[in-house]
């Protein structure tokens, strides 16, 4: 089973996953990991880390991030020489809704990819749509 | 095709339904029997706007629930059923609806009402509904998403 380790600033990791656990149920072999200001490198390091070894189990571990370019995503990056690991960044809801069942399917490049996709199609302006719906069929 | 699942849930389309009890039943379809959204086009797009474009959507008024039920059949389609409370499940089946396990995925809380689970909450009408399943060999499971294990009405009450 792909492992995955959700990694952020503040404790929006911890939550992310707690979110996701009420839409889709307790998600198994994943980790959260809440990077505050205090810690150093070597302490987020070793926190993620950890975190990876507690969930792979052969398939690989995606390394999901909050954003690019910030640090959980740098430190994530070092772990890719070391580890089977593919760090996927700007994490979301919608995709981390989507992860448990796709990572059935899927090797965990191919998995990286879709939830890419998945996160991607999943930020819309809602009020746009129905817009276009309405001009497009008037309700009776 | 028969209902692939009943579910009593206040919040009728949402994440739990679209995104864990869709896939994991197979449906291709949703029938949402409600008098306030049957009567409200607007809450219904924007409900509808959530559910991909393979599953079809059916709203309608509890007293027209059972034909729509029957031509949902008829086409073949894998339909779950969703209502907002333990009476309206109860009148559908009352009027014939074909199902024998019913899943109670969100009643939300209000003053008064017993906590069931942490996303279920029964009013004394609810109880009642519950017993008129139980002595009608329905099988009521509370259950939010199908990962988790259902925990089924009697033990509750134990």
């Amino acid at each position: 089973m792909i492992g995955a380790v959700v990694v952020s600033h503040g404790a929006f990791a911890t939550e992310l996953v707690r979110a996701a656990g009420i839409i889709v149920g307790k998600i198994e072999g994943i980790v959260a990991v809440d990077i505050s200001p205090e810690m150093s490198v070597e302490e987020i390091h070793d926190a993620v880390e950890g975190a990876v070894r507690t969930v792979e189990n052969g398939d690989g571990v995606l390394l999901l991030t909050d954003m690019f370019g910030g640090t959980p995503s740098n430190i994530g990056l070092s772990f890719l020489g070391t580890h089977r690991v593919v760090v996927l960044t700007g994490v979301n809801l919608p995709m981390m809704v989507k992860f448990p069942m796709a990572r059935e399917a899927v090797p965990i490049d191919e998995l990286a990819r879709q939830l890419q996709e998945c996160g991607h199609r999943s930020i819309m302006i809602p009020g746009d749509m129905l817009k276009k719906k309405a001009e497009k069929k008037p309700e009776k | 095709m028969p209902l692939v699942l009943a579910r009593i849930d206040c919040r009728l389309i949402h994440g739990q339904v679209v995104e864990a009890w869709v896939p994991h039943t197979s449906a291709d379809s949703l029938i949402v029997a409600n008098d306030d959204l049957a009567g409200n086009p607007f809450l219904r797009s924007v409900m509808e706007l959530a559910v991909p474009p393979a599953i079809r959507v059916h709203f309608c008024r509890l007293d027209e629930a059972i034909p729509v039920l029957a031509d949902a059949d008829r086409n073949g389609e894998r339909s779950i059923l969703l209502v907002a409370s333990a009476g309206d499940a109860m009148a559908l089946r009352k009027a014939g609806a074909g199902f024998n396990l019913l899943n109670i995925g969100n009643l939300h809380f209000a003053a008064g009402k017993v906590e069931i689970s942490p996303s279920v909450f029964f009013a004394p009408e609810d109880f009642d509904a519950l017993g008129w399943f139980r002595s009608h060999g329905v099988t009521v499971l509370v259950q939010g998403t199908p990962f988790e294990s259902g925990t089924s009405f009697d033990a509750e009450r134990e």
